[in-house]
């Protein structure tokens, strides 16, 4: 038989599958939405718009602290007219952006700190859009900050935009990428312990890089230094959807850690 | 509605907490008794569907719950036996921001909230913050959120912890009325909550259901095997050390009245008891594993 001899065969063929439990599947999840009555419910972007008013203006209204705090100590570098030379801009401009992800982990986790988790976990939203909802609103503000610290970075410190952007996102998008790593394959502790490790071997490593008084960023740097982002970007995203996926039971290691 | 917990496993490297567990749950109102450690709490999570089994299933009415996902969810209300709060809430946000995570609309949110606060009168605390209430009222707040939906099945763990008795009662009473054509299952080692208002009950003993059945069988078990007897001070000591005593009564300076359990009177003149769940919760599990907190 060639192949169409055997699809003609298989089409005038009746069906082999046994439709018993299949119509009995229909007829349960009939009934239950026959007798379910109708919900007073909304959409989850709704609730997500709910989530501002309970928990996302808390984090932003610290982030924003943290904003106003950082502007108003290099103002005051500023004011001294200190010369800022163009290692230390850099530097500080890293150590900035590098800290920026590490305020995650304190709002991510804000359920497990208070006994909240198990509630939340048997709510109608999963607890994976939650923590995504929650991701949102602490990246959101993460990305103003990061504006808010490159901005600085260029008025007050007087690194060139290019400069300050290459830096503080290779900087920032570092150690997002080694936060996401560390949650979506580790347990609470252990996570905290390698993003701890992890700062301060960033920091060390910055200690000793030796910055040029020049701004310039050459094309194949820039080229590499976008690749880079881009690669960083990529991690991230998928290990956000790991904890996503993960985060709809407890093997997120919440109860088990 | 049948809720059928299908030979459902959990497997930590470990330990088994819940051992090829089997049951199947019907309108009303089920007790899961168990000392600490025997895997309720862990089966109560996988109904939940907070937990994964390691094997087996859980159904609703026949559909997996998993394949149910959200709209399992929807069905019921979870009182875990450790909750908590976020430190700023009042018991309204709070209530407030459970609604929100369970898709509740602001409308039925504020109906549901008012009716549930005069329920539990907390009505005058609904502007405090939970932080400051008390033990039992902050268990009532527990107890509202997992009403807010109107469940079809009702999940407590522990819910009496921290109640005095007369929230005991008005709690009891609540659910009884709750119960109807609804699936309410408590999980708890304080035999006398569940023993007046759960038609049926469960045991749980090291990861497995040992026993199951309506309470008036479960207790008829222990029939001749509960005795009553007054004994001396100066003896009470020796039959300390041999009998499992479940109660001690002082009967005067010299004298006291104990309940002890056993397959024969082992004392002259003992009577026999008429039996409680509890002293087939304690038959089973020991006064020392069973009264263990």
């Amino acid at each position: 038989m060639n192949s169409r001899e055997v699809k003609r065969t298989l089409r005038s063929m009746p069906a082999r599958t046994r439709q018993e439990p299949m119509e009995k599947t229909i007829a349960a999840l009939h009934t239950y939405f026959q007798k379910t009555p109708p919900t007073h419910r909304i959409s989850f972007m709704g609730t997500a718009v709910r989530f501002v008013r309970f928990t996302a203006w808390k984090i932003w209204l610290f982030q924003g602290l943290v904003m106003v705090f950082i502007s108003q100590f290099l103002l005051g570098f500023q004011d001294r007219q200190m010369a800022w030379t163009m290692g230390t801009s850099v530097k500080i401009l890293c150590l900035f952006c590098g800290t920026i992800p590490f305020i995650l982990f304190p709002f991510l986790y804000r359920s497990l700190r208070y006994q909240m988790q198990e509630v939340e976990m048997a709510a109608h939203f999963s607890y994976a859009k939650q923590m995504l909802v929650k991701l949102c609103v602490v990246e959101a503000g993460n990305v103003c900050m990061l504006a808010g610290g490159i901005v600085i970075s260029v008025v007050v410190m007087q690194l060139q935009t290019l400069t300050a952007l290459t830096y503080g996102m290779l900087s920032f998008l570092l150690l997002t990428t080694v936060l996401m790593l560390a949650i979506a394959h580790l347990a609470l502790y252990k996570a905290m312990a390698v993003c701890g490790g992890s700062y301060v071997l960033f920091f060390a490593v910055l200690e000793q890089c030796v910055f040029g008084s020049s701004q310039v960023i050459s094309a194949p740097v820039g080229m590499a230094a976008t690749l880079i982002c881009i690669f960083l970007c990529c991690v991230s995203f998928f290990q956000v959807r790991k904890i996503l996926q993960s985060a709809s039971y407890q093997e997120l290691h919440l109860l088990e850690s | 509605m049948e809720l059928r917990v299908e030979h459902v496993s959990k497997k930590y490297a470990d330990k088994t907490a819940v051992n090829d567990v089997s049951l199947t749950l019907t309108p009303g109102i089920w007790g899961l008794l168990g000392a600490n450690g025997a895997g309720k709490t862990t089966l109560i999570r996988m109904i939940a569907d907070i937990l994964k089994p390691t094997a087996g299933e859980i159904l609703y009415d026949g559909i997996p719950i998993a394949t149910l996902d959200a709209e399992y969810r929807n069905l019921f209300g979870y009182l875990p036996q450790e909750f908590g709060f976020y430190p700023e809430f009042t018991v309204k946000d709070y209530l407030e921001y459970v609604a929100a995570l369970k898709g509740l609309t602001k409308t039925h949110t504020r109906e549901k909230i008012e009716e549930l606060l005069e329920q539990m009168t907390l009505t005058e605390v609904i502007n405090k913050k939970i932080r400051k209430l008390s033990g039992g009222m902050k268990r009532r707040v527990g107890i509202s959120q997992a009403l807010l939906n109107d469940p079809e099945i009702l999940i407590l763990d522990e819910p009496t912890s921290g109640l005095d008795p007369g929230e005991r009662i008005r709690l009891r009473r609540l659910l009884a009325e709750f119960s109807k054509g609804r699936i309410v299952l408590i999980s708890t080692h304080i035999v006398p909550d569940v023993e007046y208002i759960a038609a049926k009950q469960a045991i749980m003993r090291d990861g497995k259901i040992v026993l199951s059945g309506t309470t008036e069988e479960l207790v008829r078990k222990m029939d001749g095997k509960v005795w009553q007897s007054t004994v001396d001070n100066e003896t009470l000591a020796r039959y300390e050390q041999g009998l499992k005593i479940v109660n001690l009564k002082n009967e005067g300076a010299e004298e006291t009245q104990i309940r002890y359990l056993g397959e024969r009177a082992v004392i002259a003149g003992s009577k026999e008891a008429e039996p409680h769940l509890e002293d087939l919760y304690l038959w089973l599990f020991g006064a020392k594993e069973g009264g263990e907190e």
